[in-house]
């Protein structure tokens, strides 16, 4: 069967018999999704290059073993977002030895903390870009959590289902989660409007 | 949520996506990395070749277990042959022994060797090479195959068998006698009583040893194993012609019980008139008495055996008429 009309899973399963070709085809089927993903979730174009490597050799040499229970997708960023925590994980760690008591006490998580290190971007720059730009913006001022979920779903086409097994919390907190990220998008949208 | 609300997140999703869409990808170095990386996995996963299915063809490695399932067979049917072959060894050609001590005329004259004291252990040795006739002294004892078991040598008991039976007194003893001189089962010790198993059985061999040789195909032999084994035993069933056959073979005439008591007494006592004229014939002393000063002739006054008494009177007179 021709690789284009072949389903993730069965290119991931070709992959698995030595077909390097099919990890190729799915690869190129879903470079985008996944970068753009970490880009949105780290500060800067190198980390996400750097995950994009992690998440990927995750996935290589995961092909073995691989048995599609679930969709690829949901597996593929199920990879992508817990790559993505343990290095803001590790990047806080890293902050927090360098700057001592300057952490904010209030943050709960690293998610959260890289938010608030978003919401602290001059609300001028935001005004000054156009309207994708500012969509975008607005997405990078959404709490961790509330931004994750917002991305999974919207570059992973994962259901709200998919998204609480992606980030292990239940269904009804990603739900939640959900439905908070798009009200402040509206409400920033609306704003710049 | 209303529909109207699934209408507006549709927009803002699409509106996202339109936003994204001319984002830049990754580097290329990092495309170039994973994909190499892919190929070098590739090449390790077609290597891996499946697993041949099972060949039943080739022999086991753990074939050589036939040897140890036919030695194991092979051994426990030895051990059951040696279990099970003693039991027709028990039927065997007749062996060349024939012991038969001369006839004692006299009771006096009958060497037997006082009883030994219980503490001491009896001495049954005979050497092997040694003849029947060259001692007066032996005794021929018929051993039961109980004895036979525990006295597999010739001449030589066990030394279980001796210390479980302190030899009776002699005139006990003396009162066995073999049943035929060409019998198998004879076995010949020295004065020494035989067995306490000995003594119960041989006057009245067990069924067990008759119907063994009965199933045999030995019957001549079998049936001289049902006749009575000793000259008491004989008298006892009034048995006259194994009695006088007894005799003739040199069983000793005036053999005494535990009481003392000959078998010319037991025949009185029983009023077996044959007998005691075949006894009387053959010598047996009219006068003797058993340990409690029983003479044959009071036993038969008292049992009011008038022809047995007249007998025994006409016997003492001419006797003593001699």
């Amino acid at each position: 069967m021709d690789l284009a009309e072949e389903t993730d899973e069965n290119l991931m399963l070709r992959f698995g018999r030595g077909e390097a070709a099919a990890f190729e085809f799915l690869y190129r089927r879903h470079e985008s999704r996944v970068f753009r993903f970490l880009r949105r979730n780290v500060k800067n174009e190198a980390t996400a290059n750097d995950l994009m490597q992690e998440v990927w050799f995750a996935v290589v040499r995961g092909a073995a073993n691989y048995q599609p229970t679930a969709k690829f997708t949901t597996w593929l960023f199920t990879i992508a977002h817990n790559r993505t925590v343990d290095m803001i994980r590790a990047t806080h760690r890293l902050q927090s030895l360098d700057a001592g008591d300057d952490a904010d006490p209030e943050a709960s998580s690293p998610l959260e903390r890289l938010a608030i290190e978003a919401k602290l971007e001059p609300p001028a720059q935001v005004q000054s870009q156009d309207e994708a730009a500012a969509l975008l913006s607005a997405v990078a001022q959404l709490p961790a959590e509330q931004r994750s979920a917002f991305l999974l779903q919207a570059e992973g086409d994962l259901s709200v289902e998919e998204i609480a097994l992606a980030t292990g919390s239940s269904f009804e907190t990603a739900k939640s989660r959900l439905r908070y990220a798009r009200a402040k998008l509206r409400q920033l949208l609306w704003e710049y409007a | 949520m209303t529909q109207n609300d699934d209408t507006r997140d549709e927009e803002l999703l699409a509106r996202y996506r339109r936003a994204g869409a001319d984002a830049p990808g990754p580097s290329d170095a990092v495309r170039a990395a994973i994909l190499a990386e892919s190929r070098r996995v590739a090449d390790e996963l077609a290597k891996q070749t499946p697993r041949p299915p099972f060949d039943v063809s080739r022999p086991a490695a753990n074939d050589s277990r036939w040897k140890m399932a036919a030695f194991g067979t092979a051994g426990a049917a030895l051990l059951a042959a040696l279990l099970f072959a003693p039991r027709y060894w028990e039927i065997a050609p007749p062996a060349q022994v024939s012991m038969a001590p001369p006839p004692a005329p006299e009771p006096a004259s009958i060497s037997a060797p006082a009883p030994a004291p219980k503490s001491e252990a009896p001495s049954y040795t005979v050497p092997a090479s040694q003849s029947p006739g060259e001692s007066t002294s032996l005794q021929e004892i018929v051993v039961t195959r109980a004895d036979r078991k525990s006295a597999k040598t010739y001449g030589a008991p066990s030394p279980q068998h001796d210390a479980a039976a302190p030899p009776p007194p002699a005139s006990v003893a003396q009162n066995y006698a073999p049943v035929s001189p060409s019998t198998s089962n004879l076995v010949v010790a020295p004065a020494a009583p035989p067995s306490a198993a000995a003594r119960l059985r041989s006057p009245n061999l067990s069924a067990g040893a008759a119907s063994d040789a009965l199933t045999a195909g030995a019957p001549s032999r079998a049936e001289s194993l049902l006749k009575p084994a000793t000259l008491q035993s004989a008298v006892a069933q009034g048995d006259v012609a194994q009695a006088a056959t007894l005799l003739d073979q040199g069983a000793v005439i005036d053999a005494r019980d535990e009481a003392g008591r000959t078998p010319l007494m037991l025949a009185v006592t029983q009023g077996q008139i044959e007998l005691v004229r075949l006894l009387l014939a053959r010598g047996a002393d009219p006068d003797a008495a058993d340990n409690a000063g029983h003479t044959p002739l009071q036993q038969a006054r008292q049992q009011n055996s008038r022809e047995i008494a007249a007998l025994l009177e006409g016997w003492q007179r001419a006797r003593s008429a001699r």
